[in-house]
């Protein structure tokens, strides 16, 4: 159901609503231009008075300003700010006679560009000199240029300069080719390169034209509305050059017929049942009331209640407001008695928006009946009722065979049982912080019912016996007082449970404790004697094999003392020395690296001795 | 038939008479590893084999020891030097202790 609400709201927002959703706020154009008109610096002064002079407003005197004000005299289009603000100003005796001489030089370079020639081209026309510019020649000049680069910047001198020139007609046959080449961002809005000067300027100089020529504007609805669109997602600009540019983008479109138009909510987007009327505004997109649209032509087409799609009011035409003609009531005391979220398709002469409105109501609930029973329902429970916002005058006694019911019924202003999105009862120690939230569901005759089964939620609660205080709470998203009403205290008794109580763990929170590698604990090792005892025994034998040995007549007087003989014998014993400190310390790295010197020298010297040994027995034989 | 109390002193007459020196010093070698595998043995099935690890390189070291000396014991046999074509005793006994070096580095690196 609330998916398909969205869904419809979602469709509806890119279908239909295909009017604007705000205004730009001249107000605030307007304070930024006159915090700037006293700028030290040519170009926020140029925009602050020239956007000024589009609102109408009042212009201090800046002639003494224009004396000061810091510009280059070599950047044309700095210049042709300092002449036409002094123009705009009519201050131009404050101005230096070498400012002509820059806009001149310009004209003889060969090689000037369509920005530097519209600039100088107006510096002298500020300046009161209507240069002598062969209309025919001078087009076909430009047009050279723009073959160049055709950049919407650069048409709109073009068409900026025929306006001087008098090719109004030259412009009227290339502004729509120019006007299908702007970029369209999220297929909402459209701008054209260079953002917003560039916009700014094609759409006022086209729209300047057109009605020079008389002309209807070329502009599309469909384009009007994208341009608007845009313009309107640039209305937090905050320099003067933005404003100016933006205000009189804005104005050209506002100006045009058919203006967009936007429609918006004025004020809260509520009623209750004490204001039950909406305000709305329809105004083009400066904030002007819409031209040719008659009161009667602003009707509430249809009225939706999203949670079930019931239509609630068709056809209803708005009142506008005395002395206020830009806004327009909606009165909806027909619906008011049904709180929720409302779909409100309002349309405006062609133009259809749609607006969500909250109808916010009352709720009330009277009483609860708290009851107490056992869980297999042999016995009738004992019911106590507690009327709103009183509390319970006893505690009340459960225990873990027992369950607490609790029993409601919400209720509008007008004594209609209703349904809420949230109704809960929130069961929390007196003694600690422990709380558990339960959720009441309610039946088909709307009536709400928990039920505690007190061995059931034991768990929930630590099973720790003692005084419970019960909290109901009642709330939705349109209604307008939310109830929170504490119904009183139950004592729980968990019984025998309490035994499987578990000790109440404080919150983990923060590091774990870091785990360190455990070694397998050694087994339980023989008494020291034992030990003594067969290390002995296993010396033992070396013993008697000394023993037979001896007996045998070992003939020890035989051993050659030669140096092969000697050197074998040591690096051998060493050898088996170093694997004693290899079991003792040494790594199986440290050990290869001394043994391997080591077996080098015991496998040569027993070579050598060995070879011997060979030889005196073949000597003897 | 004869009695069992009969050969054994025999026995053991030629084998004194008849076996070469070496040989009897060998065999008292073997003897001596014999015993020390047993009473590890015995210890093994008395007290336990914690820690297991060292049991066992000690144990296997004895059983190596065991065939290493045996096999040492073949080829300096007389008897057996047509089995051994060109391969002196002495050759032998160089091989007995490169074999032991590289047995021992291996037992000890287990004993933990």
């Amino acid at each position: 159901m609330y998916l398909r609400a969205l869904l419809l709201l979602s469709l509806s927002t890119l279908c239909l609503s295909n009017t604007l959703q705000g205004t730009i706020d001249l107000k605030r154009l307007q304070t930024i231009l006159q915090d700037n008109i006293k700028s030290k610096e040519i170009t926020s002064l140029y925009y602050s008075i020239k956007g000024l002079v589009q609102l109408n407003a009042n212009i201090p005197n800046i002639c003494e300003d224009l004396k000061t004000v810091k510009y280059d005299p070599s950047n044309i289009e700095q210049v042709f700010q300092l002449a036409n603000a002094a123009h705009i100003s009519n201050c131009l005796n404050s101005l230096k006679p070498d400012i002509l001489s820059a806009a001149t030089q310009v004209l003889d370079k060969k090689d000037a560009t369509i920005p530097e020639i519209y600039h100088a081209v107006y510096t002298l026309k500020a300046l009161g000199k209507g240069t002598v510019y062969d209309k025919e020649d001078a087009l076909k000049n430009l047009i050279q240029l723009l073959k160049k680069d055709d950049s919407p910047a650069n048409y709109a001198y073009v068409f900026a300069l025929c306006e001087h020139m008098g090719c109004g007609a030259w412009t009227a046959t290339h502004a729509e080719g120019v006007l299908l080449a702007a970029d369209e961002s999220d297929s909402k809005a459209l701008h054209f390169e260079g953002g917003l000067p560039v916009t700014s300027n094609l759409l006022t100089t086209i729209s300047r034209t057109y009605r020079g020529q008389k002309k209807p504007s070329p502009l599309s609805e469909e384009q009007r509305y994208k341009f608007a669109e845009y313009l309107l997602s640039r209305r937090s600009v905050n320099t003067p050059k933005g404003a100016c540019l933006l205000l009189e983008a804005a104005t050209a479109l506002a100006d045009d017929v058919p203006s967009p138009i936007s429609i918006t909510i004025k004020g809260k987007k509520y009623i209750t049942s004490e204001s039950d009327s909406i305000e709305f505004s329809i105004t083009d997109l400066i904030g002007r009331p819409v031209r040719f649209l008659k009161a009667e032509e602003v009707v509430a087409q249809s009225g939706t209640r999203l949670a079930d799609d019931v239509v609630v009011l068709s056809k209803q035409p708005l009142t506008q407001k005395a002395n206020e003609p830009t806004t327009f009531v909606l009165n909806l005391s027909k619906i008011k008695a049904q709180y929720g979220l409302y779909k409100i398709a309002l349309s405006a002469a062609s133009k259809t928006a749609n607006v969500n409105v909250a109808v916010l109501g009352e709720i009330q609930v009277s009483t609860v009946e708290v009851g107490i029973g056992d869980v297999d329902g042999t016995t009738s429970p004992k019911v106590t009722t507690v009327a709103h916002p009183n509390k319970l005058t006893e505690k009340l006694q459960a225990d873990h065979l027992q369950k607490v019911t609790l029993k409601f019924t919400v209720k509008d202003k007008w004594n209609k049982p209703v349904l809420v999105q949230q109704a809960f009862v929130r069961v929390a120690s007196a003694n600690d912080d422990h709380e558990t939230i339960f959720v009441a569901e309610p039946d088909n005759t709307k009536a709400y019912k928990v039920e505690l089964n007190v061995g059931g939620i034991a768990k929930h609660l630590n099973y720790q016996s003692g005084a419970y205080s019960l909290t109901m709470y009642l709330g939705d998203s349109a209604v307008s007082n939310p109830i929170a009403w504490p119904v009183g205290e139950v004592l729980f008794n968990f019984g025998n449970q309490v035994a499987a109580a578990v000790e109440r763990k404080p919150a983990v929170r923060g590091p774990l404790a870091s785990i360190s590698h455990v070694f397998r604990s050694p087994e339980a090792r023989p008494a020291r004697v034992v030990s003594d005892v067969f290390a002995a025994a296993c010396a033992a034998p070396l013993l008697l094999l000394l023993l037979l040995w001896a007996r045998l007549g070992l003939n020890f007087s035989n051993f050659p003392l030669t140096p092969s003989a000697l050197i074998f014998h040591l690096a051998l014993g060493a050898s088996l020395g170093l694997y004693g400190v290899l079991w003792l310390q040494l790594s199986m790295f440290d050990t290869v690296r001394y043994l391997v010197p080591l077996g080098a020298l015991t496998f040569l010297s027993g070579h050598r001795l060995l070879r011997r040994l060979v030889k005196d027995k073949a000597h003897s034989r | 038939m004869t009695s069992l109390t009969s050969v054994i002193p025999k026995l053991y007459q030629e084998y004194s008479t008849k076996t070469p020196k070496k040989l009897k010093i060998i065999d008292a070698y073997l003897f001596y590893i014999f015993l020390t595998a047993v009473i590890q043995f015995v210890y093994c099935c008395l007290v336990g084999t914690f820690p297991f690890n060292s049991f066992l390189s000690g144990f296997i070291s004895t059983v190596s020891s065991f065939v290493l000396g045996v096999c040492l014991r073949l080829q300096v046999n007389p008897e057996n030097k047509n089995e051994f074509q060109g391969l002196s005793a002495e050759r032998g006994f160089a091989d007995f202790i490169f074999a032991h070096l590289v047995l021992h580095i291996v037992v000890i690196n287990f004993i933990g």
